[in-house]
């Protein structure tokens, strides 16, 4: 399997290099000889766009025959990086500096890279997911941990009586109820350090010299909690991450095509020079 | 993160907010969501945990309500319905949430209002120029002056013209519809998909004419041009301040190398009359009547260094027609030749650049041969001289000897008694007869000699230390015999151009020497044109070499219309 899917990428790679070298030289070969060549990159550059487009459709029409979802996407991957290209080449080499190209040309730009971005996202959160453990649907995560802070709360009052001290109970007010009470630590979780929770975890060995046996015992199931709930605040952050990306790219997408509509009346509209 | 692993924990994998739903319970986040959720318009829903049921069994007529709590929710809850059958465990009412797919649309939806607003206020009123501008025009086409000269174009006033953009586009000023209307339409004539793969120039065209509105005597080439070239092919607009974008070599090869618009370029030539080809110069300049290609100038040229054909003049062996005899190889290296001022003779000697240093003086005898060349027809009398230009008053200047000896003698001699003077002139006029016996003699050797029966031969004997001796005008000049009239000298004609089609600048070569690019060295002959061969430019006009290449070095697209073009096409096209 791994074998080829690493062969399916392997062939997407070479046919992106073999189009992308082909439309450079027939591109510079074109450019003296079609005047026309801009208009021609440009229709060029809009059905690219249109089919990148076309896989969001594709994802909610799930009935439609039309190749397997994770086809659809490894055309929208490499087709997008080709985009690219065709971009370049329909700017032919310069960067514009027009108002209204220039935010066209940002907007392009934005779509672009948020999608590289998503991908090299998609590429590596969920190796880290499957590598912490602990999967669970990113909607079920509130359920979760409420079920882990009244399990924690649990532990620490029935760990009063027996002890006959709050020591633990102190503890969990001073430094755990925060913790549990909802996500922890985004942004150590987006760079993938585990500071806080070895943190946590020292002032559990801190807080042990104080417990008695029992108490010992109630705390080393609530560092269990602390890990679970940990692990827990990873999903959110990472299944996070991978949801909100695309509150850039699609929104992006959708304006440049707005501008592109508008671009093209307006080359169309103001082309006396090809009438 | 955790120790290794983590196990999935336990949740029940049949209930969870489905990501597709546009609302969720706003209890959520508290991780205890209603049973119910919201609706699909984001109304909460809950109101108790339970719909209780009659119970009524058999044999009973009043029944008992029954708590119908499902197990998942704790099942029948102990305090059971109230007597009025509602159920005692109200859910709390929330505020439900919109989800994340829901709230990512609403940011899309918000983005693209954002951009249209954005459209709406750059394409609608004073910003449109600005906004829609891909790029800053040139110096020249950006100026307050231009602005004024499109506001009276375009029959406005000058603060309704803006930035001038009115000039080139028509509808810079329209409401959107009419440019969407404007796009439509250009789309379905002039930028027709089919069209756009088409491998020529763009046609003339209506921003064109706004072009040559202000520069006129711009829209022609050649007339044999078989397709009109926008002028928005080589002269690219809207690529920042400064002077226009260059015109590149590939524009011109794009018809220049394209063996279809060169046939049909070289059938039209073969329908159009001579006269039309006619190369214009500026008045007085002569140029070398090269004489026009039978298929005109149509060969297939990519780049000068790579196949532009060899210079005509020297591809078709062109000789120069002036009559004058003039011997470069000689005047350069012969032994007989004097020294000028102590210097031997160069080509600077008598080729001198003129004021804008571009092309070079013309030769005259005055400026150039006379300091060489004596018209002295006594060699007894220094200084008394035939006068030259005009065979009719050299003649006359040898009818009129006595006199010309009297006045040698007054002005120069300085005589002043006249008994002294016709003894002067006496011996003078007997010393002539004695050397050519008559006056009819005299005037056959200086009209009609020639190198080689005259007195120039001995030149050489003089070893530079004194100017030539007169040998006579056919020496130099082409001169035909009139029977008693006065006889013909054919005026020199020395061309000023060599090669009209092409301009040359020889201050920007003066780092070479000119035999390096003229071989005047090895030309004996007035009839040879010494004029470098191509390859003596592509030697430096390369790619491979510093000097540029483009066509435009040497090469001007543009000529005025030729007078009656027009009618000779109007005429052409009736038949």
């Amino acid at each position: 399997m791994i074998r080829r899917l690493a062969l399916r990428r392997l062939g997407f790679l070479a046919a992106l290099l073999v189009a992308s070298v082909a439309s450079i030289l027939a591109h510079e070969a074109a450019r003296s000889v079609y005047p026309h060549l801009v208009y021609i990159t440009g229709w060029a550059l809009l059905a690219l766009m249109l089919v990148l487009t076309g896989y969001n459709a594709r994802k909610k029409l799930p009935f439609l025959p039309l190749l397997k979802s994770s086809t659809w996407l490894q055309i929208h991957l490499y087709l997008g990086l080709f985009t690219g290209l065709a971009f370049i080449l329909h700017l032919q080499w310069r960067w514009p500096g027009g108002v209204f190209e220039a935010l066209l040309s940002a907007l392009f730009v934005g779509v672009t890279l948020s999608g590289i971005v998503g991908w090299w996202i998609s590429r590596t959160l969920p190796k880290r997911l499957t590598t912490a453990g602990g999967e669970v649907p990113y909607e079920r995560i509130p359920v979760i941990r409420r079920a882990l802070r009244e399990e924690a709360e649990a532990l620490v009052l029935g760990a009063i009586p027996t002890a006959k001290a709050t020591t633990l109970a102190d503890f969990y007010t001073g430094r755990l109820a925060a913790f549990f009470d909802g996500p922890a630590n985004f942004r150590a979780h987006a760079l993938g350090s585990r500071r806080p929770l070895a943190t946590l975890l020292d002032d559990f060995i801190e807080v042990d010299r104080f417990l008695g046996p029992a108490e010992k015992e109630t705390s080393a199931k609530l560092a269990a909690l602390v890990r679970q709930k940990d692990t827990l605040d990873f999903h959110r952050t990472a299944q996070l991450l991978l949801k909100s990306w695309l509150f850039v790219h699609i929104p992006l997408t959708y304006g440049l095509l707005v501008f592109s509509f508008v671009h093209i009346v307006l080359v169309y509209a103001f082309s006396g020079g090809a009438r | 993160m955790s120790q290794g692993r983590t196990p999935s924990p336990d949740f029940d994998g049949t209930r969870y907010e489905r990501p597709n739903k546009n609302w969720i319970c706003g209890n959520t986040c508290d991780g205890c969501p209603c049973r119910i959720g919201p609706s699909p318009s984001g109304e909460c829903r809950a109101t108790t945990e339970c719909k209780p049921q009659l119970v009524t069994p058999p044999g009973e007529t009043k029944g008992t309500w029954k708590c119908t709590r499902p197990k998942d929710w704790g099942g029948p809850c102990p305090n059971g319905p109230l007597p009025d059958g509602t159920c005692c465990k109200s859910v709390p009412k929330c505020k439900p949430v919109r989800s994340l797919r829901s709230r990512r649309g609403l940011v899309t939806r918000a983005f693209v209002i954002a951009c249209i607003a954005l459209l709406l206020i750059g394409l609608g009123g004073s910003l449109r120029e600005s906004f829609v501008n891909p790029a800053p025009l040139s110096d020249s086409h950006s100026s307050l002056e231009f602005a004024r000269l499109a506001a009276r174009q375009a029959d406005l006033p000058a603060k309704e013209a803006g930035q001038g953009c009115i000039a080139c586009h028509e509808g810079m000023n329209a409401p959107f519809t009419t440019l969407a209307a404007d796009a439509v339409s250009s789309a379905k004539s002039g930028l027709a998909f089919a069209k756009l793969p088409t491998p020529h120039p763009k046609d003339f065209s209506r921003m064109d004419a706004s072009c040559v509105a202000c520069h006129t005597e711009h829209s022609f080439h050649q007339p044999n041009v078989a397709r009109d070239t926008s002028c928005s092919v080589c002269h690219i607009e809207h690529r920042g301040s400064g002077p226009l974008t260059p015109v590149t070599s590939q524009h011109c090869a794009s018809c220049h190398s394209d063996a279809d618009q060169m046939r049909l370029a070289a059938e039209k030539s073969a329908t159009l009359p001579a006269s039309l080809f006619a190369k214009l110069s500026a008045p007085g300049v002569v140029l070398h009547p090269a004489g026009r290609p039978p298929g005109g100038y149509t060969q297939l040229i990519s780049s000068f260094a790579k196949d532009h054909p060899e210079f005509q003049v020297i591809r078709e062996k062109q000789t120069d027609k002036n009559t004058l005899k003039f011997n470069h190889a000689l005047h350069l290296s012969g032994d007989t030749i004097p020294t000028l001022g102590g210097k031997a003779l160069d080509c600077a000697s008598c080729h001198q650049p003129d004021a804008s240093g571009a092309f070079m003086q013309r030769v005259t005898f005055e400026k150039n041969c006379r300091a060489c060349h004596s018209l002295n027809i006594d060699e007894t009398t220094p200084g008394l001289e035939l006068p030259h230009g005009d065979p009719v008053f050299a003649r006359a200047f040898l009818r009129s000897l006595p006199t010309q000896y009297a006045d040698h003698a007054k002005r120069t001699l300085g005589m002043a008694n006249q008994r002294e003077i016709d003894a002067y002139v006496k011996e003078k006029i007997t010393g002539m007869r004695e050397r050519t016996l008559s006056g009819e003699n005299l005037e056959r050797s200086v009209f009609f000699a020639d190198a080689a029966t005259g007195d120039a031969t001995i030149i050489a004997g003089r070893q530079g230390l004194a100017r030539a001796r007169f040998a006579g005008c056919a020496y130099c000049h082409e001169v035909t015999p009139q029977g008693n009239a006065a006889p013909v000298v054919t005026p020199p004609q020395t061309p000023d151009r060599w090669m009209q089609h092409s301009s040359f600048n020889h201050a920007k070569h003066t780092a070479m020497s000119c035999t390096s690019c003229h071989g005047a060295h090895f030309s004996s002959s007035t009839a040879d044109i010494i004029m470098p061969k191509r390859q003596s430019c592509v030697s430096c006009h390369s790619p491979q070499n510093r000097a540029g290449d483009s066509c435009m070095t040497c090469h001007t697209y543009h000529n005025p219309e030729p007078a009656g073009h027009a009618a000779v096409l109007e005429a052409i096209l009736a038949k």
